[in-house]
């Protein structure tokens, strides 16, 4: 790679490691990076500076009361571990540990973690903050980092159309990526919907696809961690959304 | 770890025996209130509890992944309770830079140090965008709205900084640097 083509992408290697490059530029310089070993190596180099950044503090003790809230909590809560556990076990047995830091910020955003302090209220508000603060593509391409998400094809029902769902089965987020989605008509919008275990359906959001034949990347929150849930579809909706799936369906999605 | 991840109590409590002090310190960092800070390393830890499965030793340090979740929890909360990030953070490094349980350890905190004292010793300028942005988990131009400062100026002082923190603090390799192939 030459050195005048990486001159702007250099420039943003810095805040991209910190986590501070805005976003419209985030995806050109991963695009870049996955080409480029130079600007992979300084890469390196500023992650390992923010890594040092984390423990680069003066250390401060916690009241002496913590330790003895955490511990109590813990005995409250033995008996509930197992219920995830053989799941992740599994997951980490096969896949080492993704070390990209997008993908670990993700996971403890979105995991509807059983013994988390944060309340229902809370966690539906930093879903909120998760979807709008981070553009779905790079949560998608946090999920693709993350060890033990699921791809699970997409069956789409209109010619040319193809696509992966990304997975987290114990979170609540899921991505569509899709290829070639055609732009809904005036006045309608793309719905999609959750299928739970009695064949309800619950809305994941709306969406509309910016470009015909490019790919569109979609985040899909769920109410309760996806594990609950059968499957997704995708339909055809008035603007807006509706409550209930009305039009035509355009994929769907067995997990 | 392992003992953690298999539910050890026993073995958590001596991790955050450990470590508490380390992720108490970035999450007061973060947060700059005490209560607050005192439930984001609480968080913290319960997510270590039921996370610990995650944490696979042969990709990174441990404290590094530790670490990761605390700022993570501590700016979500930033974010939450929809507090500004703060500027900066004045409190005495002299006597809180001790205790050091044994050599790896020592030489580990060696270092953290060593990149504690670079950044405060960069120019108030270019610590503030640093700060603002790991600490502070702010982007570029969110660092310009605060400071008042144009973007393109933001981008320099940040970038100079980490390359200062670069030159100074990282163990420098042999090969040329500046990119040539
Ligand atoms: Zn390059």
């Amino acid at each position: 790679m030459s050195r005048e083509e990486c001159t702007p992408y250099r420039e943003n290697l810095a805040a991209y490691a910190l986590g501070a490059l805005d976003m419209e530029d985030v995806q050109a310089l991963e695009t870049h990076l996955q080409r480029c070993a130079g600007c992979r190596a300084e890469l390196a180099d500023y992650r390992a500076i923010g890594e040092g950044l984390l423990a680069a503090l003066p250390r401060r003790d916690p009241p002496a009361g913590l330790k003895r809230r955490l511990a109590a909590r813990l005995r409250g809560s033995g008996a509930r571990r197992s219920g995830f556990s053989m799941w992740w076990s599994r997951v980490v047995g096969r896949v080492a540990w993704g070390q990209v830091a997008t993908a670990v910020a993700f996971v403890l955003l979105v995991a509807a973690n059983l013994l988390s302090l944060v309340q229902m209220r809370e966690l539906q508000h930093q879903q909120a903050v998760l979807v709008e603060r981070v553009e779905s593509e790079q949560v998608a391409i946090a999920m693709l980092a993350y060890p033990g998400i699921q791809s699970v094809p997409v069956r789409p029902d209109i010619e040319g159309v193809a696509g992966q769902m990304l997975v987290d089965p114990d979170g609540r987020i899921a991505t569509l990526i899709l290829w070639n989605m055609p732009r809904p008509r005036q006045g309608e919008v793309y719905q999609a919907w959750l299928i739970d275990e009695q064949g309800g359906r619950v809305s994941g959001g709306l969406f509309t696809p910016q470009e015909e034949g490019t790919f569109t990347v979609v985040v899909v929150a769920a109410p309760d961690p996806l594990e609950k849930f059968t499957g997704l579809g995708v339909t055809v909706e008035p603007q807006g959304g509706s409550p209930a799936p009305t039009g035509p369906r355009l994929l769907s999605v067995d997990f | 770890m392992r003992r953690v991840a298999r539910g050890d109590q026993e073995a958590f409590l001596e991790l955050y025996e450990r470590y508490a002090a380390r992720v108490h310190a970035l999450t007061l960092r973060i947060l700059g209130d005490s209560m607050l800070a005192e439930e984001a390393t609480q968080d913290t830890f319960l997510k270590l509890w039921s996370r610990a499965r995650q944490y696979v030793a042969a990709r990174g340090s441990f404290l590094t992944w530790l670490l990761t979740i605390a700022r993570h929890t501590a700016l979500d909360r930033l974010r939450l309770e929809g507090r500004r990030p703060l500027l900066s953070c004045e409190d005495d490094p002299e006597e809180t830079w001790n205790s050091l349980p044994d050599e790896q350890t020592a030489s580990d905190e060696a270092r953290w140090r060593s990149l504690y004292f670079a950044v405060r010793a960069l120019p108030e300028e270019q610590r503030q965008v640093i700060e603002l942005a790991y600490y502070g988990g702010l982007s570029q131009s969110q660092i310009a709205e605060v400071l008042g400062w144009p973007l393109g100026t933001v981008k320099t002082r940040l970038r100079a900084a980490m390359q200062t923190l670069r030159a100074q603090w990282l163990p420098q390799k042999d090969e040329n640097p500046k990119g040539a192939l």
